[in-house]
């Protein structure tokens, strides 16, 4: 079982991410450096999942079919966004 | 029948179920075979109503006519043509196939019923009701009228004003959550309640390509749902998804719409090619050849089959390059079915072929998907494809796979048909429907590829074609007779039929040929295991847990 | 007859595998009068919205009758269960639900970020003016995960009233996300922005709600949780408080993508 102590400390991993996320556009960088932020915050966005879906949602302590699982839904919308996107460049 | 009423609602066969002659017992069942019986007679209903449409169709198109001409006003023709595609494609095809589904699986695997029982009624259910909103749309300014396909902009109230448009939407929209559901329901059964010893590779055919089709329906089908979630939304609230972007809009829809398209034609065809292959082994006395190999290619296709939609897009506004890379992965998809086609034909060669009626039509549906799938890589090719799109070709092209695919469930109703009633059906009627079956098929689709020049979804075409279109006419006419007698037989039989024994097929070997015909409401006594080798039965087991309850281990 | 004893009726039935249920049926059939309403209701027509509300009705009493039901499907453990040994039959359906559900946003998502790029990416402006109340709805939601998390805790201590303020915290956050959400809409749509306005809000507000309507989804839920633990369910087998949990987890990180692309990007 997740200790409690670990729990907690990953919801201020995530609270403090999200603050970083909106730090981001308050610091400009959108205006400067547009795709470096947008990189930036997507990642974060990411990482912020990984940890949800590890911890909260215990996949980490599951057999690797879950994840494999998740991770297929989650190619298949990208294949999807992203075919799609490049066919009208 | 051989139902017995319980009413102590204790550990007996009855286990609070009314009997199978009473209204109530259809009413809240929940047992696999049950629904499965539920799933078939409901979907030949729609098989009926869109054969209907389909004759309607080749009514109209006996003659080239003008609008106002002929049986069909244009509206009425639109709609026809809308209604028969949808009802066919959804609301017969997989239903049908998943009637087989849910009686057929959970015997194979060994296991009592689906892992959700519940869900899965509320999957029939809803199932029947979006069919009966679908039914009700046609009464509320005509159904939709827009092919199908549900192209945008047509989609859009600006083109398709009638209430009842939007309801065939919401109709499809319903279907799909209750497919969503049931896929849950058969993967979770499939991948986790099979007997002991029956590993992935040594699952029945029949059970493989159900699985691999409801693993194909995860994903797809929410690709619909989002696509018909934004179209209710563009129709009911007022937003611009499909309007609002110029041609990206109708883009939008296109890509939704097939990434979901190309897997579902796929997923309306594999449990025909599962019976096909069950029937092939068991009417040539052999294993099929290259069984591993089959099996590989399936989950070959499962995959590709994701891969490949913008072959149905070749003349949007899509790029040359995007284009091309599809090209390839189209070719790239017609490869594992050439295995498995090759696989079905050298067990016929090497097999010793009994031509029953099951059989009969598990070989005519092969034949079929062979000129079908042939035909289909003309279409692949984004050259050819240029000339072919929207015409009577790509028609001709899926009724040739499409109800190729049919002629293997028909074949597989024949099959199970003494498993499910308890009765043979009449070998002699079956043949005659084969053959009218076969010449039909043949006399409709095929003048389809001569007349290929025809535009789809119209009414007018050039005159040189009459000739064609009326063979093709005739033919439809032949194919409905066949079905007549198809359902006559099996209505018959109940009645008149002979008592079926455990297997009337000598060389069935999957679990459900080893079980009473029909088989008891809890399918068997004790746990089949297959864990030395062969099938068994053990005796049940009873455990107690911490509050002093007896449990049935099962 | 009140719930209370309605319930104590059918679990006094719930040792015995049972094979019927009248509640598929019922809920849909409210489902089919509630979608007739629907595709009429813009014509304002009484019939249309009064089958709208009825539907909606039996909807959601044969919704509580099914979960209320105890039902008892076949149990494991099974002969073989690969890939997903080890993972019961309940929670393999709920991340089966969850992989499709992420195709679903997905393809929501990916058709806002087409619409964006046929519009050209960089030329799009977020609708919110203000990110702060895309910031505290992340705080409230990623707080309510945390808290379902607790009551997971909290039942595995045996401690009835730790599950339940747990529980009550989710529900209160998540009404808070709603109505910080209501709010937020409430000044967008008196600044002239709805759904209808332009595809920019089309997509906003479609994806947003979506989300949105999973939201209310879950606290419905979590309210019926929040009785059932008041009654000391869920002390002995807390897995329907994980299986929520997992659920809510996924509206949760739904929530993380939804809030950098439609407000700061």
């Amino acid at each position: 079982m997740v200790s409690l102590k670990l729990y907690t400390f990953i919801y201020v991993a995530l609270f403090i991410s999200a603050t970083v996320q909106v730090l981001i556009e308050f610091a400009g960088w959108l205006e400067t450096m547009y795709w470096f932020a947008f990189w930036l915050i997507i990642i974060l966005s990411f990482i912020k999942a990984l940890l949800v879906a590890g911890y909260f949602q215990h996949l980490r302590y599951e057999p690797a079919s879950l994840s494999y699982l998740i991770l297929t839904g989650l190619g298949a919308a990208l294949a999807l966004t992203l075919a799609a996107s490049y066919s009208i460049q | 029948m051989k139902e017995t009423y319980q009413t102590d609602g204790g550990h007996s066969d009855g286990h609070g179920l009314p009997p199978m002659y009473s209204i109530k017992r259809w009413l809240v069942t929940t047992n696999h075979k049950d629904i499965g019986i539920l799933y078939i007679i409901t979907s030949l209903f729609f098989l009926v109503m869109g054969g209907v449409l389909a004759l309607l169709i080749r009514l109209q198109l006996w003659l080239p006519r003008d609008p106002g001409e002929g049986i069909l006003s244009a509206f009425a023709y639109n709609q026809s043509v809308t209604a028969h595609g949808l009802i066919m494609v959804f609301w017969f095809l997989s239903p049908f196939a998943f009637g087989f589904a849910n009686y057929i699986v959970p015997l194979q695997i060994g296991a009592r019923d689906l892992a959700f029982p519940r869900l899965n009624a509320l999957s029939y259910w809803l199932y029947l009701i979006s069919g009966i909103l679908l039914g009700v749309s046609f009464f509320q300014g005509g159904t939709f009228n827009g092919g199908w396909t549900v192209y945008a902009p047509l989609n859009l109230p600006t083109f398709t004003p009638q209430i009842g448009a939007t309801s065939a939407v919401l109709a499809l929209f319903i279907f799909s959550v209750a497919i969503t559901a049931g896929s849950v329901n058969f993967l979770t059964t499939i991948h986790r309640m099979r007997a002991k010893g029956m590993t992935l590779l040594n699952m029945p055919l029949f059970t493989w390509t159900i699985l691999l089709t409801v693993w194909m329906m995860l994903f797809a089908f929410a690709s619909l749902l989002a696509a018909l979630m934004i179209l209710s939304s563009d129709r009911i609230l007022g937003t611009t998804y499909f309007s609002g972007t110029g041609t990206q809009g109708s883009l939008l829809w296109t890509h939704l719409f097939w990434f979901f398209g190309h897997p579902e034609v796929y997923i309306v065809f594999f449990p025909a090619l599962g019976a096909m292959a069950e029937i092939f082994q068991t009417f040539t006395g052999r294993r099929i050849v290259g069984r591993k190999w089959f099996i590989a290619a399936l989950v070959l296709v499962t995959i590709q089959s994701f891969a490949v939609w913008m072959h149905h897009m070749f003349l949007t506004g899509i790029n040359l390059e995007v284009k091309t890379i599809f090209m390839i992965t189209t070719i790239g998809i017609s490869l594992p079915f050439d295995l498995m086609v090759f696989s079905l034909i050298y067990t016929l060669l090497k097999g010793k072929i009994q031509f029953t009626t099951p059989f009969l039509f598990a070989f005519g549906g092969l034949i079929l998907f062979i000129i079908g799938g042939i035909t289909g890589v003309f279409l692949g090719a984004v050259v050819l494809d240029y000339e072919f799109r929207g015409t009577y070709w790509v028609v001709a092209h899926f009724h040739y796979v499409m109800v190729g695919g049919v002629t293997g469930l028909i074949a597989g109703i024949y099959y199970w048909y003494p498993k499910i009633t308890g009765k043979m059906y009449d070998e002699f009627i079956g043949k005659i429907s084969f053959i009218l079956y076969f010449i039909g098929f043949n006399l409709l689709y095929f003048p389809l590829f001569i007349a290929w020049e025809t535009p789809r979804r119209v009414f007018t075409y050039h005159p040189s074609l009459i000739p064609w279109h009326q063979i093709a006419t005739i033919g439809a006419f032949i194919l409905a007779l066949s079905f007549a007698i198809m359902l006559y037989n099996f209505y018959k039989s109940l009645f008149d039929g002979e008592d079926a024994p455990d297997s009337p097929w000598k060389y069935a070997s999957t679990l459900e040929w080893s079980l009473p015909s029909p088989p008891p409401l809890e399918n068997w006594e004790g746990t089949p295991t297959y864990e030395n080798g062969f099938l068994e039965f053990l005796p049940e087991k009873k455990i107690k847990t911490d509050g002093g309850e007896t449990i049935h281990e099962k | 007859m009140g719930v209370k004893q309605f319930m104590k009726n059918e679990q006094k039935t719930q040792h015995i595998e049972t094979h019927a249920s009248i509640w598929p049926l019922f809920i849909s059939i409210g489902v089919l009068i509630f979608l007739l309403g629907l595709s009429g209701i813009n014509t304002g027509s009484t019939l249309y919205s009064s089958l709208f509300v009825i539907g909606l009705l039996i909807f959601s009493i044969s919704m509580i009758g099914f979960g209320a039901q105890r039902f008892q499907g076949p149990e494991g453990p099974f002969g073989e269960s690969w890939p997903f040994q080890g993972v019961e039959n309940m929670k393999t359906g709920v991340w089966l639900f969850l992989a499709s559900d992420v195709v679903l946003f997905g393809a929501f998502i990916g058709s806002a970020i087409f619409i964006r790029v046929a519009y050209g990416w960089t030329s799009w402006t977020p609708v919110p003016d203000d990110v702060l109340p895309g910031l505290i709805n992340t705080y409230l939601l990623l707080t309510s995960s945390f808290t379902v998390i607790l009551a997971l805790v909290a039942t595995e201590k045996k401690n009835r009233y730790g599950a339940v303020a747990a529980l009550t915290t989710t529900f209160l956050l998540g009404v808070g996300f709603l109505m910080n959400k209501g709010i937020e809409w409430n000044h967008l749509y008196h600044q002239g922005l709805w759904l209808s306005t332009n595809v920019k809000t089309s997509t906003f507000f479609l994806t947003t709600g979506l989300h949105g309507a999973h939201v209310i989804g879950g606290l419905v839920i979590t309210l019926w949780l929040i009785y059932r633990a008041w009654n000391g369910a869920y002390l002995e087998d807390n897995r329907t408080i994980e299986y929520f949990g997992l659920y809510w987890h996924f509206v949760d990180i739904v929530w993380l993508f939804l809030f950098p692309l439609f407000y700061i990007l």
